[in-house]
């Protein structure tokens, strides 16, 4: 998989440990229409992590800001793993108000998936620095 | 109290670069009106998101000015916070349904974030769903107040968020 460049977006692949797929998210996601771009890049890291028997780690905690759409866009994906049997971790900065925020209610959103079969969702805040 | 007093008036034009452009300027610009940054950035979220509702849903047209009257944006300081106030003209025939749907569930949730977390449990089972989201996540995130108003072929959509008292460290009602 190649790096994502869209706009002010940059996300980072990271193929570099055997089992996982990185994702590092950079900048700033403000497009229109984030799913346009966002669906397929996750579609492919989701056949990639089923045919490779990996898990999926997302790292947020550099990126700037995220945009309403772009949040549905990662809510769908997260939901688009869950239901191929792909793990997901979640890695964002809690000491970024704004980040505490937005991933406070993401991980609350998910938690009815976490009672139904599917693959599990992890949401780890890194600590103050 | 301090004087926060300011008022940044501008009219809106259809580009969607625009949009990060003014939401940078805004957070510099409430950084130096405010302690901290964390209200400066949570206040050019919102203007983030009334903005990109007022290019997304506006009557553009395909041309960068809006039809008919014009599209601003206002934003203004008052005694307890600030106020943001963005304006568009409508698409003949399109009340904004999902606008209006979207205030009553804020009214009627148990807290913004109920609201907020249960269009996002609709949003990640189905994709087609559009809009609704950023209104729900400004009234959760920044505590938002939010208003609309319809004239004519007008929106004017108001957001009004009070300063934490000094020291205090969230802006969100769980």
């Amino acid at each position: 998989m190649q790096n994502l460049h869209h706009e002010g977006l940059e996300i980072r692949v990271d193929l570099g440990t055997p089992g996982r797929i990185g994702f590092v998210w950079n900048g700033r996601a403000t497009s229109k229409e984030p799913g346009k771009v966002l669906t397929p890049f996750f579609d492919r890291a989701l056949s990639l992590a089923m045919e490779t028997g990996s898990w999926i780690e997302m790292h947020f905690e550099d990126l700037e800001h995220f945009n309403s759409s772009t949040i549905a866009a990662v809510i769908q994906f997260i939901n688009a793993a869950h239901s191929r049997h792909v793990d997901v971790v979640m890695h964002y900065d809690q000491t970024q108000k704004w980040q505490q925020l937005s991933f406070d209610a993401l991980r609350r959103a998910l938690r009815p998936f976490e009672s139904i079969s599917g693959s599990s969702i992890k949401f780890i805040p890194i600590p103050p620095r | 109290m301090a004087d926060r007093g300011f008022v940044i008036d501008l009219p809106i034009r259809e580009r969607w670069q625009v949009v990060d452009v003014l939401r940078t300027a805004v957070f510099q610009c409430l950084a130096v009106v405010f302690d901290g940054e964390s209200f400066a950035e949570m206040v050019s979220m919102v203007v983030g998101e009334l903005v990109e509702n007022a290019l997304k849903h506006g009557a553009w047209n395909g041309d960068a000015e809006p039809k008919g009257n014009e599209a601003r944006m206002r934003i203004s300081g008052t005694r307890d916070g600030v106020e943001v106030e963005v304006t568009n003209p409508l698409p003949g025939g399109t009340p904004p349904v999902v606008l209006f749907s979207m205030l009553d569930r804020i009214r009627g949730a148990a807290s913004p974030q109920d609201a907020y977390v249960d269009r996002l449990r609709e949003v990640a089972r189905d994709a087609s769903i559009r809009g609704g989201l950023g209104l729900l996540r400004i009234a959760y995130e920044a505590s938002a107040s939010i208003t609309a108003t319809v004239e004519g072929d007008r929106i004017t959509v108001r957001a009004r968020m009070d300063v934490p008292p000094e020291g205090a460290e969230g802006y969100a009602r769980h």
